[in-house]
């Protein structure tokens, strides 16, 4: 390596980041630690960049005046706390997508009881070998405002103490769409449960 | 002694007073305003856009503390705050800063507490030769500077600090030095 090649790598060099992520990396500071050994030039010119470093770094700490210690203080004392803001905007975030998921839960459990005509029942049955199963859905469908409602409080609870106390993870749409993901599994884990009774009741249901 | 996060629960915990809250941060402005102001002094030069400064990042970070991710570092947090605060003030003043040293030389009187205590403090030749030059750099390189140098930081928390990619940064702090070097001369 000549002083040309060399002098632009100076600064790197001392960095200690000369070729990072190129394949070449141990290799340019071993060649440029060959040179320096050899050049009194480029050597100079890293003594340079050390000495301005060393400058830099030895410029001492300010002092602040105790002043701007109690401004800064009765400045934050005329804004509102942050926890009040918090829990207001939580509340509020909480009540929207409350309200939003509520509307589009019962919906969904007013529509779908219409689609399920007594053919498609009696296909689901077929399918599933399961006597009865037009009645047991048009039931757990008409209990499913109730459910829902049960689980969304219980859920939207704990969310919210997640959310606005431990605070480990941010209220992200990702997280929500999560318990959502959850309240539906919890549904179809109590339906599936709940077709899985014994046959005398469903019996006793015709 | 609190650390700096539970001191950002307390203030944010929906218990006591909203007295209670600023109590905590009282506290956590107590512990810190000292190395903010020095970071922002070292960014713009001059003891009076530092206190400014200091004290608008402060209220920045209150106004926007619900926001703060617990378990991450609150000072590095406050650096992104003040780093940002302080680049766009140096973009609106447009003019380099009046360097310490020009003030000092100028013989221009510094009115209030914090400039007489600055003038106590002796720095090295060499110390102001750099630290004029640095207030002379273009702002996001005074930014990568002072971070690096002042208050230590490594290349990848600047990068995390400024937002900025590790390369930018790289050529930033390569670039005023070099720049630096050549206005201070040789040393």
């Amino acid at each position: 390596m000549d002083c040309s090649r060399v002098q632009p790598l100076l600064e790197e060099y001392f960095e200690g980041t000369l070729g990072e992520g190129r394949l070449a990396a141990p290799r340019s500071a071993e060649l440029v630690a060959d040179h320096l050994a050899t050049c009194a030039r480029c050597a100079a010119e890293l003594h340079q960049i050390e000495r301005t470093v060393a400058a830099f770094e030895a410029i001492p700490q300010v002092v602040p005046s105790r002043e701007l210690l109690a401004a800064i203080t009765s400045r934050v004392a005329e804004l509102p706390a942050p926890r009040e803001r918090r829990t207001a905007s939580g509340w509020r975030w909480v009540a929207v997508t409350a309200a939003i998921s509520m509307a589009a839960l019962g919906a969904i459990s007013y529509l779908l009881p219409l689609l399920i005509t007594e053919r498609l029942a009696a296909d689901i049955a077929a399918l599933g070998k399961l006597e009865n199963a037009a009645i047991l859905i048009r039931e757990w469908f008409a209990a499913a405002p109730a459910i829902l409602l049960a689980l969304w409080v219980t859920l939207g609870k704990l969310w919210q103490w997640f959310a606005l106390t431990a605070r480990a993870v941010a209220p992200t749409v990702g997280a929500y769409l999560a318990v959502e993901v959850g309240i539906l599994c919890a549904i179809v884990f109590v339906l599936h449960a709940r077709s899985r009774r014994t046959p005398a009741r469903q019996t006793l249901l015709i | 002694m609190r650390d700096d996060s539970e001191l950002i629960s307390l203030c944010l915990a929906g218990r006591g007073s909203p007295a209670d809250h600023r109590d905590a941060f009282d506290a956590l402005v107590a512990r810190h305003y000292r190395g903010i102001y020095n970071m922002v002094y070292r960014m713009l030069g001059n003891s009076e856009d530092a206190a400014d400064l200091t004290q608008e990042t402060f209220l920045r970070v209150y106004s926007r503390l619900d926001s703060f991710e617990l378990g991450r570092s609150f000072l590095a947090w406050m650096r992104t705050i003040a780093s940002n605060l302080c680049i766009d003030h140096l973009r609106r003043r447009g003019v380099p800063a009046v360097s310490l040293d020009e003030r000092l030389e100028s013989g221009v009187e510094e009115a209030d507490r914090a400039a007489a205590l600055e003038k106590q403090v002796e720095l090295a030749e060499d110390s102001r030769r750099v630290l004029a030059a640095v207030q002379k750099l273009p702002e996001k390189q005074r930014a990568v500077l002072v971070l690096r140098h002042v208050e230590g930081l490594k290349l990848e928390e600047i990068a995390e600090t400024l937002r900025m990619p590790l390369g930018t940064v790289k050529t930033m702090l390569f670039r005023g030095r070099a720049a630096v070097r050549e206005m201070v001369g040789e040393l």
